[in-house]
């Protein structure tokens, strides 16, 4: 990923680091600003990014000094959930502020009072409103600010990839020479401790002399002594000089002179399989030690694991505007679409009515003619219903006549039809006959009462017939006929009788 | 302050979905129902013009010689069916249906014969014909046998005076029918008896035959004959069918 690094930590310089992030940093470029102190920083940064095309590079912002400030608080071991809701409290009552505040922080380890054990936490942090102006001012330059990365971290990075720097109770001093400033961080083993920044001469531009250096020394004395009262369990064990003034060679060698404390200048070494560099800043002498800082936060962020005190909400507030014209954007699109819809709709109703009335109107036309079909199909109707009935009672009782006249013609003397009951329908009527058939034996008797049956079946207009309850010599004694009247021997022969039921169906002509 | 930026994008979206969603309940399916109710009814106008557009084609329209078949049809059956304005007029038709009856049993050699009506209102025991007591009376008492079990049976529709008449058949084509059922019982050589069933349908009457029995008697059949007397009632008709 492509990522500047803005550092504009110190006043009246700014140092911007382009470089492609990976697991290890790969350097580009880097740029060295002056600027005059009626200047205003972020113009300057802006035009130089618009100089060489980097203003789409979004970028990690080494704040300035004055903005997040640093306060190491000590608490009672607690959770950092617990942390986060007391670091807030502390802040304000230490600055007697009532501002809210954007704040990280980092864990420096536990240390003990007359109270206990404590945990060290130091605490960087940023009123909300001045940090929201700040990056205000940066997107209003054209600056995309990342993250926001105190300059702690990116010193905390280079103490931590180098093991040489540090070790428990250990302290390492940490000195940027500027042209007539020296900002001074001392770290405890890897955790910031004190920060000190001074003047060391009025102009800037002329190499360091001897008034200089014992202004310097003394005020190195000063913060040493400063610190070693503090942090009394605490040996300061290594100088470490980088920064943009040429003397720093001079002071490196001033400092081992002078003081009981072994000084070396921040080299490429330092940065040892963390990054690339093109060949021309490796020949550059003078790159390493202006860009350390700058250097050391590239690395710190190529680890994931970072001090940053951007507020989150800023970049939700950035967002809020595109969010809301999204959306008006989608609730107009929306709208159109129901909005062009509703009214195809109405015009494919509006279509149907037109098409429906018009037919209509056609067919209405028509039913004056459809009115006098229905009525003369009804007439005709009528016509064969009443013709119907004015024949029906003659055909019926003819048909009926005819049928007990045929039956009493087609049944033989041996068989006796005992009633025969006549039901109309409406063109046929149905029929039940019951009757008798004496015969010589059962056998006989189921001859003629089949020759009847067949006989019956051959009658045309007989749709249908079946016989049901044939019964055979079921009947009384009395009226089997079975005697010894030697008489009549053509009575004795009668030894069987079969009773028989036909239903049926005739049809009416 | 994250969480409140989600939520007010959360609500945003689902505000529009809502109001996408609040328009297919509220207009669009609505719309869709309407719209295929539209195009159903458009078809069936469609349809039905189609269909009236080849009846009108292949239709032929009554003419003067078909209108005039219909009219003497229509008088042809209702001037067999008086019209009944009051009780003494529905007695006067039952006597004239007996006298009737009773005359063409005569002329056709019936030799005994009963007419009967089990209407409350219309106890009807029609004299007999000049003939030996002893065949009527057996006549009388088949025939008072059989129709006790017909009615015990519920088989006769004779029978049921009282039921309220289906509007159907003749009752449905003409308007303020009625019809009053007597009961035929008569006995004679099976030849007469078969001529006088054939002919009773002939006279100046509406008279259709229902149920009917030809059953074996002692000498000739016996026939039990269920006859409706046709009527167009211009009164209140009581419960039992016949006019007040």
């Amino acid at each position: 990923m492509k990522a500047l690094i803005i550092d504009l930590s110190r006043n009246n310089e700014i140092k911007i680091l382009n470089t492609k992030i990976s697991s290890t940093v790969q350097i580009i470029s880097g740029y060295y600003l002056s600027y005059r102190a009626e200047d205003d920083p972020l113009r300057v940064v802006s035009e130089k990014l618009q100089n060489e095309n980097l203003s789409d590079i979004p970028a990690y912002i080494i704040p300035p000094g004055d903005l997040v400030e640093k306060h190491i608080f000590q608490l009672p071991k607690m959770p950092d959930k617990e942390i986060k809701k007391v670091l807030p409290r502390q802040i304000a009552e230490s600055k007697d502020t009532s501002d809210v505040m954007v704040i990280n922080y980092m864990k420096n380890g536990i240390v003990e009072d007359r109270q206990g054990e404590k945990q060290e936490i130091s605490a960087f942090f940023c009123a909300k409103d001045k940090m929201f102006d700040f990056l205000n001012r940066l997107k209003a330059e054209g600056i995309q600010p990342l993250k926001i990365v105190p300059e702690a971290q990116g010193l905390k990075t280079l103490i931590e990839i180098n093991p040489q720097l540090h070790s428990e109770r250990s302290g390492v001093v940490l000195l940027d020479l500027m042209a007539s400033r020296i900002n001074l961080n001392i770290y405890r083993d890897i955790y910031w401790g004190l920060e000190r920044d001074f003047l060391f001469r009025m102009e800037a531009g002329e190499n360091l002399d001897d008034e200089d250096f014992t202004r310097i020394s003394t005020e190195l004395n000063r913060t040493f002594q400063y610190f070693k009262q503090r942090n009394r369990s605490y040996t300061i064990e290594n100088v470490l000089v980088y920064g943009s003034s040429p003397d720093i060679e001079h002071l490196k060698n001033l400092i081992n002179d002078n003081l009981p404390v072994p000084a070396s200048v921040v080299t490429t070494d330092f940065f040892k399989g963390r990054i690339t560099l093109p060949q021309h800043l490796k020949d550059s002498g003078e790159f390493i030690s202006i860009f350390t800082l700058a250097i050391s936060t590239a690395i710190a962020v190529s680890t994931k694991k970072y001090l940053d005190v951007f507020p989150t909400e800023f970049k939700e507030k950035s967002r809020v505007f595109s969010r809301v014209l999204g959306l008006t954007i989608s609730a107009i699109i929306i709208a159109v679409i129901l909005i062009v819809s509703t009214f195809y709709f109405q015009d494919i109703k509006k279509s149907y009515d037109e098409d429906i009335k018009q037919i209509q109107k056609t067919f209405s036309s028509m039913s004056t003619n459809a009115a006098i079909i229905d009525n003369t199909k009804r007439e005709r109707v009528n016509f064969y219903k009443r013709r119907y009935f004015i024949d029906f009672p003659g055909q019926y009782s003819f048909s009926a006549a005819n049928f007990v006249r045929t039956l009493g013609l087609i049944s033989p003397p041996h068989i006796e039809l005992k009633e025969l009951e006549i039901t109309p329908g409406s063109q046929t009527f149905h029929f039940v006959l019951t009757g008798r058939i004496k015969a010589e034996n059962n056998t006989d008797a189921q001859v003629k009462f089949l020759e009847f049956f067949q006989s019956l079946k051959e009658f045309e207009e007989i749709l249908r017939v079946d016989s049901s309850n044939v019964n055979v010599n079921a009947g009384d004694e009395k009226d089997l006929n079975i005697s010894q009247d030697t008489k009549h021997p053509e009575k004795a022969l009668q030894k069987a009788q079969l009773f028989f039921t036909f239903n049926g169906e005739v049809e009416i002509r | 302050m994250k969480n409140k930026y989600i939520l007010i994008k959360l609500l945003g979206v689902a505000s529009l979905i809502a109001v996408v969603i609040l328009y297919f309940i509220v207009y669009f399916v609505p719309s869709v129902k309407t719209i295929s109710h539209k195009k159903l009814q458009l078809k069936d106008l469609n349809l039905k013009i189609k269909d009236f557009v080849k009846t009108e084609t292949k239709f032929a329209f009554s003419n003067d010689e078909e209108r005039r078949l219909f009219r003497n049809t229509e008088h042809d059956l209702m001037e067999k069916i008086p019209v009944i304005r009051s009780k003494e007029d529905f007695i006067r038709l039952i006597t004239r249906v007996s006298n009737y009856i009773r005359q063409l049993a005569e002329k056709d050699g019936v030799m005994n014969l009963v007419i009967s009506s089990e209407s409350s209102e219309m106890k009807l025991n029609a004299g007999t014909l000049s003939s030996d007591s002893q065949s009527f009376q057996e006549l009388l008492a088949f025939s008072t046998s059989r129709l006790a079990r017909m009615q015990h049976n519920d088989f006769s529709p004779g029978m049921k005076q009282g039921a309220p008449k289906p509007r159907s058949g003749l009752f449905a084509l003409q308007e303020n029918i009625e019809c009053h059922t007597v009961t035929l019982s008569f006995s004679g050589p099976m030849r007469s008896s078969m001529n006088f069933i054939n002919h009773i349908p002939w006279g100046p009457f509406y008279l259709t035959q229902d149920k009917m029995v030809v059953a074996e008697g002692p000498g000739f059949p016996y026939c039990i004959v269920f006859l409706k007397i046709y009527y167009v009632s211009l009164k209140p008709t009581t419960p039992a069918g016949s006019p007040q």
